[in-house]
Parts: structure tokens; sequence; C-alpha cells
């Protein structure tokens, strides 16, 4: 019957084909053209193995008894996946699909809303607030840097440590940062010296104007500039920070 | 309706109406105690020898409450040792956190320019506000102990054994939501303590190489901590994790019923476990004998806890308000998390090697690796060192729970312990002892201005009370006379501690100037306000003269002292 059209057809496509060298490609090829043709003649002749729902008699409860005792059984090639089991995993992933989206929506939902240099802007400082060169530093609060002065010219340091994020204070005696938390130490350029803190401190954008706006410098990048002449006030942009160096 | 009605009448016709009334509250009674009934209450409460069939099983396999209670214990399990009840005694703490934490939302409303307030308000406008609140407290930093005594409990008699490993991983899901649970609870007073100690415990979670970024903005609510980051731990603390909590003691205590308790090590054979295998002479029943007994327990459990609130326990601490640009002094995580912040003051991948070659190895593995020791010890070796609690039992293959097979698990439990211990000393501002590691201070001179008059809490000028203080400027040395012996005293205590920083270096090896000298300096601000000042001069690295100095207001009724 129909089962037999695969095998038959490749054993005359085997026949036909058994001079030429690739005789086993072609073979290949023609059962599987001939499978899908045996499929559909196939598919009636599975279901008549096992009662088919529609064949039942509805309606007789003693005559329904038997055929849900037959589907009680173990199954007797568990080796097949059925159309139940594979409707359930088409189910349960249907489901598992729903929950990452449910969960992606949560992870959107409770991120925080915020713009990019939202809490950053420019803050004006008056040139004449920085320290002496190597004097202790001066604190700006609302823009949560310090105005440093060292030989090599001025610089605007973040007043967080690099390290979990504690405000580390100046220590007058010793001359340099120490962060009451973790113990990491900095020179007054930010410079690492000890502790776990794994970079110099960081420091924000800067630059120079005077008195009429101009501006005298270039937007710092880190490093210190030298204070130019006629100076009368610094811009600090606390919206961009530029990271301490690695010191690994 | 009808049909009701005709039963009624028909008992009533035939008992009476006194016995139907009875018959009909026991009934009642019965449904509320799912089985028993008034008579078998009291039988309970006599002590009586149960009836056979016992109905006292019955609230096991029909109520809810008793179904999570095993129905009856081996008498060898039901003295202090092997359990010590700790397992029971965290459940109570547990309960006792959830009530006072309720009486204590009450009052309080998680916002910045709120939170504070409301805490001031708690503790000195609600009735027994003070109280509760100390409870909590005190009950959530007992609660940690109990919940590691009990974990350590089940490691030393090896209970955590087939067939209970399940049992113990949940076992450290709730050490985990019991530490979450604390340390959530911190930031909501709103003060310096609590702002700092969330602001290191994120900025960890934000050193996770890739996701922390994203991890520290779902918690904070914001790249800094604020009002979104105080209402983001205050639903962690009050519904997440007691949820998580919750559900994981329910599946703990079904655990406990399915395999019953350990017995002792020592009376079972090797990989047996004979839990409900329980001949009935050996058997005691949880009702009324268990019941009574944790009953018992409970009462006294609170009892202690109740008085300790009230004798000894100094009050949970309110430091200043929250303070964004100033982090105090001698900043620590709580106490449990003391090896946590030993960790974090490692400076290198491997420790304990000369500077140089440690430098180069840090190097190598951040360049190579992209870690860093913060990372490694902080986001990785901390975490592992709870991580490694969830798969013990899977690990060990040693079948025997007798404490003399297990030379080898008893040992590593050991240094685990004193890994942890070594770690907390290196946590504290001080250091580990003669090593050194660990400490942060600042310079001698700040330090005596810390140790006297601190950043947060109360030190020795602020225990001095207030009508001790003699106004007037007064000379720091080894014979003050001002007139006061109480206030002679402190100076003594200064200058007792400035010569100590004079001979012996800190860890650091800094030391207070040898001409350094110091003037404590009281003055009358107020009738009833002083204003006390430490000055301390002395000669700084460079050679130059230098001053450090630190005040504090005192107000007669500031209440630090009992006077």
């Amino acid at each position: 019957m129909a089962e037999t059209t695969g095998p038959q057809a490749a054993d005359e496509a085997g026949k036909v084909a058994s001079d030429a060298a690739n005789a086993a490609k072609a073979a290949s090829q023609n059962v599987q053209k001939a499978a899908p043709a045996a499929k559909p003649a196939g598919a009636p002749a599975a279901g008549a193995a096992r009662p088919a729902p529609a064949a039942r008699p509805a309606g007789a409860a003693p005559a329904a008894k038997p055929a849900a005792k037959e589907e009680a059984a173990p199954p007797a090639s568990p080796k097949g996946v059925t159309r139940r089991e594979f409707l359930n995993y088409v189910w349960g992933a249907s489901m598992a699909l729903f929950l990452a989206q449910f969960g992606g929506i949560t992870f959107f939902f409770a991120m925080p809303r915020f713009r990019e240099g939202e809490f950053g802007g420019i803050i004006r400082v008056r040139a004449a607030d920085f320290p002496q060169a190597n004097q202790p530093p001066v604190p700006n609060n609302p823009g949560k840097f310090w105005l440093v002065n060292t030989d090599a010219g001025i610089n605007t340091i973040y007043k967080i440590c690099t390290h979990l994020g504690c405000i580390y204070a100046w220590s007058d005696a010793a001359g340099i940062f120490a962060c009451p938390c973790h113990g990491s130490q900095f020179k007054l350029d930010g410079t690492y010296i000890a502790g776990p803190a794994p970079r110099n401190l960081d420091s924000f954008r800067f630059r120079v104007v005077d008195a009429s706006g101009n501006a005298l410098t270039d937007w710092s990048n880190g490093t210190a500039i030298p204070m130019p002449s006629g100076a009368d006030s610094i811009e600090v942009n606390t919206g961009a920070k530029i990271l301490g160096k690695s010191h690994f | 309706m009808a049909i009701i009605g005709q039963k009624l009448a028909k008992q009533l016709k035939t008992t009476g109406v006194k016995a139907t009334v009875a018959q009909r509250l026991d009934d009642g009674f019965t449904r509320l105690t799912s089985g028993l009934s008034w008579n078998d209450v009291r039988s309970v409460l006599r002590g009586d020898p149960p009836a056979k069939p016992n109905p006292r099983v019955k609230p096991h396999t029909e109520g809810f409450w008793f179904h999570i209670r095993p129905t009856f214990y081996h008498e060898a399990v039901t003295a202090l040792y092997p359990t010590f009840r700790l397992g029971l005694l965290s459940a109570l703490f547990f309960t006792l956190e959830i009530i006072t934490g309720i009486f204590l939302m009450i009052f309080y409303t998680p916002a910045p320019t709120i939170a504070y307030v409301n805490m001031i308000d708690i503790l000195t406008n609600v009735p027994f506000g003070k109280f509760m609140r100390d409870l909590h407290r005190l009950g959530a930093e007992g609660m940690v102990i109990i919940v590691t005594l009990h974990m350590l409990r089940t490691f030393l008699t090896g209970s955590y054994k087939k067939p209970r490993q399940f049992t113990w991983f949940t076992g450290v899901v709730l050490l985990v939501v019991t530490l979450f649970l604390s340390f959530s609870g911190y930031l909501l007073p709103w003060d310096q303590l609590a702002f700092w100690a969330v602001t290191i415990g994120t900025s960890m979670a934000d050193a996770v190489p890739g996701i922390g970024p994203q991890i520290n903005l779902l918690l904070r609510g914001a790249p800094d901590i604020g009002a979104g980051g105080l209402l983001r731990f205050y639903l962690f603390h009050v519904v997440l994790f007691p949820l998580i909590g919750i559900i994981f003691v329910a599946v703990h205590y079904y655990k406990v019923v399915r395999w019953g308790l350990s017995l002792p090590p020592e009376l079972e054979g090797i990989g047996e476990d004979n839990a409900r295998k329980v001949a009935p002479d050996k058997r005691v029943n949880f009702m009324p004998d268990i019941l009574t007994n944790e009953l018992m327990y409970a009462g006294v459990a609170f009892a202690i806890i109740a008085l300790s609130v009230i004798t000894w326990y100094g009050g949970a601490p309110l430091e200043h308000h929250a303070d964004p640009l100033v982090t105090p002094n001698h900043t620590v995580a709580p106490w449990y998390f003391y090896w946590l912040q030993g960790l974090l003051k490692i400076p290198h991948m491997i420790p304990l090697l000369p500077g140089g070659i440690a430098s180069e190895i840090d190097k190598f593995f951040a360049n190579v690796l992209g870690l860093t020791p913060k990372v490694f010890w902080g986001v990785i070796i901390g975490p592992a060192m709870i991580g490694i609690l969830f798969i013990v039992p899977y690990i060990d293959p040693n079948p025997s729970r007798r404490y003399k097979d297990r030379k080898v698990m008893l040992g590593i439990g050991g240094i685990f312990t004193a890994i942890i211990l070594y770690l907390s000393l290196a946590g504290m501002p001080t250091g580990v002892p003669f090593t050194g590691f660990g400490f942060v201070g600042a310079d001698p001179a700040a330090e005596v201005g810390q140790h006297f008059i601190p950043d947060e809490g109360v030190g020795p000028v602020h225990a001095l009370p207030f009508h001790q203080y003699v106004v007037g400027t007064h000379t720091v040395n080894a014979a003050p006379n001002t007139g006061n012996a109480s206030m002679d005293g402190l100076i003594r205590e200064i200058h007792n501690d400035m010569e100590n920083r004079k001979t012996n270096a800190d860890p650091l090896g800094r030391k207070l100037s040898a001409d350094a000298n110091a003037t404590l300096d009281v003055h009358q601000v107020q009738e009833n306000l002083i204003r006390v000042t430490l000055t301390i001069n002395y000669t700084d690295d460079k050679g130059a003269a230098a001053q450090f100095q630190k005040l504090t207001y005192l107000h007669e009724q500031s209440g630090y002292s009992a006077e």
C-alpha cells in the first residue's frame, strides 16, 4: 500500500541509476521526493490504529468507558510525541514567552526615568575662588566638586570616591584626600596613592572665561589647565564627567 | 432553612434547650479547632493521655496551622540539644518583626522630606514608639544572629545531609532574605548611617561587570540615592523580601514536616534516617507536650527581648539627617556585613605580596580579564562565600553525620568561620589587631577629635553631664584643675589619649607631633546651652604649625547622659 511506495520508488530509482557514479545520491533524492507522497496516504492508516474521537459512539456512557480506559493505559510506543504533548509544549512555550515579555516590561517599567545630563549643568565659579597653588582645595557643594590648584594648573575634581561612592575628605595634616569608608588616598591633583580605589579621582570638564564671557581655554579633558591671565570665572560642566585614569 | 429548623426543633424536643445549645456550641468549637471538641481540649490542657484513635492528630491533618508542624517528635530531639529550638526562634523573631514593623509603618512615610521627621516623631511623640522601634531593631539584629546560629547548628550536626539537602537550600535562601531584610531597613530612617551604608551597598551592585549600572539604577531609582531610592528600598523592605521570606518559610516548614527533625547523629546508623520511623514509646506528641513547650519558649523569648530593650539596650541609633555631601568619619556597614567591608578593603587581587609584584598582577588581571580587585573581592568572592553555602549538601560526599567521621568538613567549617571573623575585624575602622589590615583613620589629631567628639553617635564629651562642665578655656594637661572632678577626668582622658598617639604610631605609621598641645573651651551660648570646642595645635608632616578644631553643642536636656 501507501507505506511501500517509498522503498519501491527508491528501488526503482536504484535500478535505473545503477551504472551511474552518483547512484546513492540519486536514490536518496528520490526517497526524499517519494516521502511526502507517502505521508498523506499513511496518516489515515495511523489514525485507524486508535479509535478516532469522532468514531466514538456519542452519548452512550457505557460505550465511552472502554475508550477512556484505553486512553489511560500507558502508551504502547513512548517514542513519538503525541499531538496533546506537542500542544502542551507549544502552550508552555507561549506562556514562557509571555512571562519573558512581562519581565522585560517590568524592567523598563522599574527603570527610573531621567534624561542624560539631567543631574548636570554648567556651574560658574569665580577664578578668585580657587586656592593658591598647592594650597588646600576649596569645595563647591552645589556641583559636588573640589576646586584644586597645583603646579600643573587648576582642575575641578568630583567629590565622590572612585571606589564605592563615599565623599572623601581633605586631610590638612597629610596634604591628601582620604576616604573615610575604605581608606583610599589621593594626592591633591586626584592621583591615586593607596587603598582599594581602582582609579584616580574623576573630574568635570571646565573652561576659563574672561569678564565679558569669552572663552580663554578649550573645555578641559580631565587634566589640569594653567590659569590664563585675565581669567574672570570658570564654567564647570557637571554633566560631563571624565573618569580618572586607572592605575592598573 | 426549613430543614435546619426542623432538625433544630426535633433536637430541642428530644434533648431539651440546655443540651442542644451546649451541643451546638461544641460543634462550632470543634470547627474552629479543626476537630477537637471542648472536652478534647480540656484533656489536652490536663495532660491526659490521648484517646484511641488519637483525636489530637486531626488538627494536623485537617487544619492549616498545625499541618505545618509534625504530629510527633522523637524524644531525643525534644531536649535543648540538638536543635536548641533555633529554627522556632527564627520564626518567632520573623513574626515579631512583622508585628512591630506594621506598627512602625503606621507612623512612617517613605519620602526624604518627611522620613527623618517621622523617626523623631516615633521616638518622642508616639506612645511606645521608641519601644517598638527598639524592638524592631534589636529583633532584626537578633534574627541575623539566630538564623546564623541555626545554620551553624545544622552544619555541626550534619542535618543538611540526605534527605534534607533541599531543606538546607531553602534555609540559605532564608539567611539571604534575613540579611537583605535587615539591610533594606537600614535606609528608612534617612539618617547619615542609612544613607552611606546604602550608598556603599548599591555602589557594589554598580561594580558588577556589564549589568551593574542597570542594577544600580533599578535599586536607587536615580543615579544617586534620593526619593526614588528611599521608596524602592521601602517597598523591598515591606513587600518584596517579606513575601519571599514567607514563601520560603512555608517550604522550609513543609520539608520539616515531611522529613522530621534529624535525630542526634549518634542515635542513627551511618547513612540512615530514622526521624519518621519512631517507635511508639519514643514518640512525643506535638499536642500537648511540644505545643506547650513552644508557647513557653516563645513567651520567654519575647520577655527577654522586651526586657533587653527596656534595660541594657541603649536604643536603636538615629544619626544626623542624611547629608549627601558629607560622609562621616568611621562610616561602617552594619556589623553583619563587616566581613564584606573587610573584603572590599583588599587593595590587590592577590594580597600579602610585595607592593610592586601585587600591582603587576593587578595590571595583568585588569588588562587581560577586565577584573579589578573591587569586582573580584566584593562582587565575586563576597557573594560566592554565601553561594558556596547553597551547595554544601550537594558536594559533601560523606554519608556519615557523626562528628568523628566528619573531621574534614568540620575543619573546613571552622576555617570558613575564622575567615569570616577575620574579615569582620578588617571591616571595622580599627582594622585587624597587630597587622593593622583594614585600618581607616584620619590623621592623629583628627582621630583625637573623632574619639572625643565623634561625627555621629555619642563620645566622651557628650557623655559628660551638662552640669559637670565648667565654663572657660581649659588647658589639656596631666593635672587639670577646673574645680570639677568629672571635668578634670575628661581632660585627663584627652591628655592620655594624646600622649598615647604621640608615642604609638597608628597602623599607617602616623604619630601626633611631640609638641602637640590642646585646649578644651566651654562657652555658655545660652542659659541652658554650651558649646564645647577641642583645639589641638601640632606640627604637621611638613614641619609647619597646624591646628585641628572640633566643636559640639550640649543642651541641658540633650539626654546623652543619664544625669
